[in-house]
C-alpha cells in the first residue's frame, strides 16, 4: 500500500473503525513505516472529536417536547380505539351498533369509557429519563465492552498521553480522571467516547498489560447506592467478582457518573493495582 | 371499568423507554437539516409519530437511535427537503465559493489572535463549516461523527450504499478541513 492509496481508500474508514480485519492489518502495516500517514490518521481523529465536541446536542425545548408527547398520546389513543382487541372499543362499538340503546345515557357511558381510558393513558409524566439501571445492567455494559475491546481496541479520542485524553474527555463533559496503572504493568492504550444503546454517553479507557488488560467504563447511572454483593471495599472503590471478571465500582463525586474497572485479573491483583494507582 | 389493553400499554411503555430518550438527538439533527426550530419541531414530531406507528418493526436490543434516524431522514427526503436550510451549498464548487466569502465577512470583534488558544472560539466556526456543506455530505458526517453511527446504519438511514457512505465521509472531512483552515487563516490576519 502506498500513501495515496491509504489516504484515498483507508484513512476515513480507519479513523471510523470501519476497516475489515484484513484491511486493518494492511493499514497498520503501512502506518508502521509511514509517519506522514500516521499524522494524517491523528488529524482525522482530531477532526472527528472536534465535530463531536462542538456540534451542540441542543435539547428540544420543553414546550415542543410537551406538544410532541400530547400528539403521541392522541396517536396512541386513536390506535387503541381502532384496535379490535380493546375492550373499551368493543363496548363503544356495541353500544353504537344498537340503536335501541342509543340514548343519551348510553352515549355518555360510551364517551366516559373512552375518556377514562384515554385519561389513564395520559399519566402526568416527569421528563423522560433512562430507566433506572440495575447492578447487573451496569456491570454487563462494562464486561461486554471489555470482551469487545480485548479483541480489538481502536481509540476514537485523542490519546497521545493521559493529559491529552483527559482534556478531550473534559471537553466532551465526561469525567477526565485517567488511572495510572503503569506501576502494575498496564499502560494507557487510548480512549473512546461512544453511546450506550439508550443514548447515554459512555467513555472507555483501555489499559494494556503483557498478558491482561483493564477497561475503565464511565457513564451516568441512575441508582445512587453501590450495588450489593461486594467482595471488598477500599475508600469508596468497591470490588466484585462478577461472571468471571474482577470489577471495581466507583461512584464519581460529580455528575452522577459511575466508573467501572473490568478485568480478567484475579480479584486480589485488581485490588492491588487500584491500591497502587491511588497512592 | 374496562382496562386499557395490555398490548397497547406495553407498546407505549416500551416506546417511552427505547425511543423517547433520543428526542434531543433527533431534534439536534433536524435543526441541521431544516430551516429553523419550527420546521425541526415538525420534522421530529412526524418522525416520532411514524416511529410509534411502525414500532412493531423495531427489533429490541438493536440501536434504536439509528432506527429513529432512518425514519427521520426518510421523512426529511419525503417532504421536508424543500424546507431545507437556504444557506446550503448544492455542490462542492459552491461550497468553496461560500466558504471563501464567509471567511472574509467575519465579525472583526472575533478576530483576535488569543482566541486561537481558546477551543471555544472554534465552536461557531465548526458549526458554520458544517452548515455550509452540501446536504448529502453534512448528513453523512452528522450521523457518523456526531451521532456515532456505523457505516451500515448510515447506509440504511440515507438509503445509499455503504461504499457511498465511505466516500461521502472522506470528502466531507476534506471539505470541513478546507473550511476550518480558511476560517483560521482569516482569523489570524
Ligand atoms: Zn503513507
Amino acid at each position: 500500500m502506498n500513501c495515496v492509496e491509504y489516504i484515498e481508500n483507508f484513512l476515513s474508514a480507519h479513523a471510523d473503525g470501519e476497516l475489515s480485519p484484513a484491511d486493518l492489518l494492511d493499514a497498520e502495516q503501512h502506518l508502521r513505516q509511514c509517519l506522514g500517514c500516521r499524522a494524517k490518521l491523528d488529524d482525522e481523529r482530531a477532526l472527528k472529536s472536534l465535530l463531536r465536541e462542538h456540534i451542540e446536542m441542543r435539547a428540544m425545548p420543553d414546550a415542543m417536547r410537551r406538544q410532541l408527547l400530547e400528539a403521541l398520546d392522541r396517536a396512541a389513543a386513536e390506535e387503541e380505539t381502532q384496535s379490535a382487541g380493546h375492550p373499551a372499543a368493543h363496548q363503544v362499538r356495541r353500544l353504537l351498533g344498537r340503536p335501541v340503546l342509543w340514548t343519551g345515557l348510553a352515549l355518555a357511558a360510551a364517551l366516559a369509557i373512552v375518556f377514562v381510558s384515554t385519561r389513564r393513558f395520559l399519566p402526568h409524566r416527569p421528563p423522560v429519563e433512562a430507566s433506572a439501571p440495575t447492578r447487573d445492567a451496569d456491570f454487563d455494559v462494562a464486561i461486554a465492552a471489555f470482551d469487545r475491546f480485548q479483541r480489538e481496541f481502536e481509540p476514537n479520542m485523542p490519546s497521545d498521553s493521559p493529559a491529552v485524553l483527559s482534556a478531550a474527555y473534559a471537553r466532551a463533559r465526561m469525567p477526565g480522571f485517567i488511572w495510572n496503572f503503569s506501576a502494575s504493568g498496564f499502560n494507557l492504550a487510548g480512549g473512546r467516547l461512544d453511546r450506550l444503546p439508550d443514548g447515554r454517553k459512555v467513555t472507555y479507557t483501555f489499559y494494556r498489560g503483557a498478558r491482561n488488560s483493564i477497561l475503565c467504563t464511565r457513564f451516568k447511572a441512575g441508582n445512587a447506592s453501590a450495588p450489593a454483593g461486594q467482595a471488598e471495599a477500599l475508600n469508596g472503590h468497591i470490588f466484585y467478582r462478577y461472571r468471571g471478571y474482577s470489577l471495581c465500582y466507583t461512584r464519581m463525586p460529580d455528575g452522577g457518573f459511575v466508573c467501572i474497572l473490568a478485568s480478567r485479573l484475579p480479584l486480589d491483583r485488581m485490588v492491588k493495582a487500584v491500591k497502587v494507582a491511588l497512592r | 371499568m374496562p382496562e386499557k389493553s395490555d398490548s397497547g400499554q406495553a407498546k407505549r411503555a416500551l416506546f417511552e423507554r427505547e425511543a423517547l430518550p433520543h428526542l434531543d438527538s433527533l431534534y439536534a439533527t433536524a435543526l441541521r437539516l431544516v430551516r429553523g426550530p419550527d420546521d425541526a419541531n415538525d420534522l421530529v414530531q412526524d418522525t416520532v409519530l411514524r416511529a410509534y406507528r411502525f414500532f412493531h418493526q423495531f427489533t429490541p436490543g438493536t440501536n434504536c437511535r439509528a432506527w429513529l434516524m432512518t425514519i427521520l431522514f426518510n421523512t426529511f427526503r419525503n417532504g421536508y427537503r424543500r424546507n431545507s436550510r437556504e444557506q446550503v451549498a448544492a455542490s462542492e464548487e459552491e461550497f468553496s465559493a461560500r466558504i471563501e466569502a464567509q471567511s472574509f465577512a467575519r465579525d472583526p470583534a472575533q478576530s483576535n489572535p488569543e482566541a486561537l488558544a481558546d477551543n471555544r472560539a472554534v465552536e461557531p466556526e465548526v458549526e458554520r463549516a458544517l452548515d455550509a456543506l452540501p446536504e448529502e455530505f453534512r448528513s453523512a458526517l452528522l450521523l457518523v461523527d456526531v451521532q456515532e453511527m456505523n457505516y451500515q446504519e448510515v447506509s440504511a438511514a440515507l438509503a445509499i450504499p455503504v461504499g457511498t457512505v465511505k466516500s461521502r465521509i472522506s470528502r466531507a472531512r476534506a471539505m470541513m478541513r478546507k473550511a476550518l483552515r480558511e476560517f483560521a487563516r482569516n482569523r489570524r490576519q
